[in-house]
């Protein structure tokens, strides 16, 4: 009987197999909406945010060294895969900042919730807390609002490009650098860091490059800043947007 | 089969790990829930539903060595689902694995009959114990039972089985 049951079981199923399409449509959602794309592309936006929050709190004093460090853990459980209601960000991080449904041309598609530490320069712990960022598409490019509302006030550099009220919006251009942990600048990456116009983030399993644009500002005492990753729109386009989620 | 390996490089966004698992697999998972449900649709819809499932919560496995019976796990529970909600699908459609079982010699597909018309829970044990070939220790996890009751629900179904054939024997 057991041999006969084993038999039957594999006879009948015997040249059944999955479509193509099962294939295609499990990658599709994984990688499209994503999952791959989604869990390099966070780590990669997370450090390239933890490098631009080290840029604009940096060079208070003209110093060649940073004075402050940042870093940014998301988990991609708390994705939120949809538009979120501000219910549900009050619920995940506290506090509800500003994110409207479109920039410019862009639309918003997803949130994620993440925690953000900032130390000083001998590693001494400033501030932690519940951050939040937004995912905006179009036509498959990509920028993401970051929001924070770190009790930690940090001065804020880069060039003031404009002025809404008494806020102060800056903006920064600069190449971005993902890297391993145990990564050595080379001498010329050092001026280039010097200089400003480099940043690294250690933390990626690979080198990576990109050409980043931020631009920031504090409102209500919510740090907002929108970061753009091999997508270049240009200081006027980012200036705008950020004036209408200041104005919204 | 080293989803120790595998695993990490999957969580790291890895398609070409991802692709080695899923041809590991997706054969074996498909043929599971066609047996299952019994219908070939719903068995692609499970194992799609499946796949994606398991990549996105692959965080929470404490051990890649647990990943085949954390898979089964969610492929069992899918395939329920999904044959509760196509439950008033036509049995004898082209998509049913009973047209199929239809086309082998009588008495195999008697017996298939008897298996697909066991009640859920048992035919599940019988297909990843005499299927699958798993060992009652997994068969348990999977189906989040004692270890006990998966040997009586596989005594319970053999003995069901077996009448089923005698009487189909007798009157044949």
């Amino acid at each position: 009987m057991d041999n006969k049951i084993k038999e039957v079981l594999n006879r009948v199923t015997e040249g059944y197999s999955p479509s193509q399409q099962v294939h295609d449509n499990i990658l599709r959602e994984l990688k499209g909406e994503n999952y791959m794309k989604k869990s390099f592309n966070i780590k990669k936006f997370a450090l390239c945010f933890a490098a631009a929050a080290v840029l604009l709190t940096a060079g208070v004093t003209a110093a060649s060294h940073f004075a402050y460090t940042a870093s940014s853990g998301a988990d991609l459980r708390d994705r939120i895969d949809h538009v979120p209601s501000t219910d549900e960000v009050e619920a995940e991080v506290g506090y509800v900042p500003k994110y409207p449904i479109t920039l410019g041309d862009y639309n918003l598609v997803s949130a994620q919730p993440s925690s953000g530490t900032y130390y000083d320069e001998n590693d001494n712990e400033l501030a932690s807390c519940k951050e939040i960022s937004f995912d905006y598409e179009q036509d498959g490019k990509r920028l993401t609002l970051f929001t924070s509302n770190s009790p930690a006030q940090f001065p804020q550099t880069g060039d003031v490009v404009a002025t809404v009220g008494d806020i102060d919006i800056y903006y920064s251009k600069y190449t971005n650098k993902v890297v391993p942990p145990d990564y050595k600048p080379t001498p010329e990456e050092e001026k280039q860091i010097e200089e400003g116009t480099l940043n690294i983030g250690y933390g990626s399993d690979e080198i990576d490059v990109s050409d980043c644009e931020y631009i920031s500002w504090t409102d209500e005492g919510i740090t907002y800043g929108i970061l753009t990753m091999d997508n270049v729109l240009g200081e006027q386009i980012l200036t705008d947007m950020a004036k209408n989620i200041i104005n919204s | 089969m080293e989803e120790e390996k595998l695993i990490p490089r999957i969580l790291e966004g890895d398609q070409a790990a991802f692709e080695e698992l899923y041809n590991a697999y997706s054969l074996r998972a498909y043929r599971t829930a066609l047996l299952i449900t019994g219908n070939v649709q719903t068995a692609e819809d499970t194992v799609q539903e499946t796949f994606i499932t398991c990549c996105r919560t692959l965080n929470r496995l404490k051990s890649p060595r647990a990943f085949s019976s954390y898979f089964y796990r969610i492929l069992t529970r899918t395939a329920w689902r999904l044959s509760k909600a196509d439950r008033g699908t036509d049995l004898l459609d082209e998509n049913s694995l009973m047209s199929a079982a239809a086309e082998m010699p009588k008495d195999y597909s008697d017996l298939y009959e008897a298996i697909a018309a066991l009640d859920k829970r048992l035919r599940t044990t019988v297909i990843l114990f005499y299927f699958n070939d798993l060992p009652i220790r997994d068969i348990a996890r999977i189906t989040g039972v004692l270890e006990g009751t998966v040997k009586s629900r596989l005594h319970t179904a053999r003995t069901k089985l077996s009448k089923i054939m005698e009487k189909e024997d007798h009157y044949g």
